[in-house]
């Protein structure tokens, strides 16, 4: 799916694209990636999609992996965005975004009936106190709730606002 | 959003390894809470969560180079109408195709014409284009393996040299 991203060094937007990802190309720890998506996508009923820039689709931005859980039905298991993508010096902006907003979108996709576009993931960061940051952070950001088991999940509403935001947006 | 804390756009990663386990009540508490929430949706929102999820379905194939799986336009309505719970029937009644041929609609084997798909526009909210999008990309995806090498030869340079 076609996406924008914002190239921090020039506030401009570029195009950019989420695919499903294939083995050969995934991040691992090697390529100093918090998680293995390798690892993940060779579980059982793991999709896994990466977004990267349409002029040079050899990179990769972010990476997400989204499941069908039995209780919590649709379930970002892992969501992160390249390294260089990372604090001060990043060089993208809206990875995130997009990858949770085309999440939503799958959510409404295949989720079973009471789940359609719901939404569950952990918030959690390098330290414990890194984890209630990050809630806050999506609780603002992305209209994210905690749930009475700890999860955070993001609702119906909330998917359509973001998929207008990330997904159907043409510019800003 | 607090001042300073700028770096966490950038620095943001979900989730863990972490096994999901889940006790029976915890199940049936999640999926309990997850019912209720379905129930108060109205049902308007509810066509609307279907009709979105479609859309999303439709531009992501369109979108996707050289998909795994060729998929027609009949069966993502198909998947469509089973969610709304409209008989194909009367589906096929409404947009003037005779329910004897509909299914070969479904199956790919008839295409839907421009003046059915700005029929469907108006149905489901997704723009016709999208919708012959697909059985164009599907109809080149299926030249394209048939005649596989069949149009390497076709050159511009031998066409100028005549």
């Amino acid at each position: 799916m076609r996406v924008l991203i914002r190239e921090v060094k020039s506030n401009e937007l570029v195009s950019g694209l989420i695919r499903e990802g294939k083995k050969h190309e995934l991040p691992t720890l090697m390529d100093e990636w918090e998680f293995d998506f390798l690892k993940k996508a060779k579980e059982s009923g793991k999709q896994v999609y990466i977004l990267v820039k349409e002029e040079s689709q050899g990179v990769i931005e972010g990476c997400m992996v989204f499941s069908i859980h039995e209780t919590l039905g649709p379930y970002l298991d892992l969501l992160e965005v390249a390294p260089h993508n990372k604090k001060s010096t990043g060089k993208y902006k809206r990875v995130s975004g997009c990858l949770i907003a085309f999440a939503c979108g799958l959510s409404l996709a295949q989720g079973e009936t009471w789940d359609k576009g719901f939404l569950s993931f952990r918030a959690i960061g390098r330290e414990v106190e890194s984890a209630e940051t990050l809630e806050e952070y999506y609780r603002e950001r992305y209209g994210a709730i905690k749930n009475f088991h700890g999860f955070m999940e993001i609702h119906p509403e909330k998917s359509h606002q973001l998929i207008k935001e990330y997904l159907e947006k043409e510019e800003e | 959003m607090k001042t300073g804390s700028e770096n966490m756009v950038f620095d943001e990663v979900i989730g863990n390894d972490e096994e999901l386990k889940f006790t029976k009540n915890d199940h049936e508490s999640i999926r309990d809470y997850r019912r209720k929430l379905y129930e108060n949706r109205s049902d308007k929102d509810k066509v609307r969560d279907i009709l979105t999820g479609f859309r999303f379905s439709l531009v992501n194939y369109v979108d996707t180079n050289n998909p795994d799986q060729v998929k027609s336009l009949g069966l993502f309505i198909t998947d469509l109408l089973e969610e709304l719970n409209i008989k194909k029937g009367v589906f096929a009644e409404y947009i003037y195709i005779s329910p004897r041929n509909i299914n070969k609609y479904f199956k790919g084997e008839r295409k839907f014409s421009i003046d059915h798909a700005l029929m469907l526009e108006k149905l489901f909210n997704v723009q016709a284009e999208t919708l012959l999008e697909i059985q164009l990309k599907n109809e080149l995806i299926e030249t394209k393996r048939s005649h596989e090498g069949e149009y390497d030869k076709i050159n511009l340079n031998d066409l100028i040299a005549g």
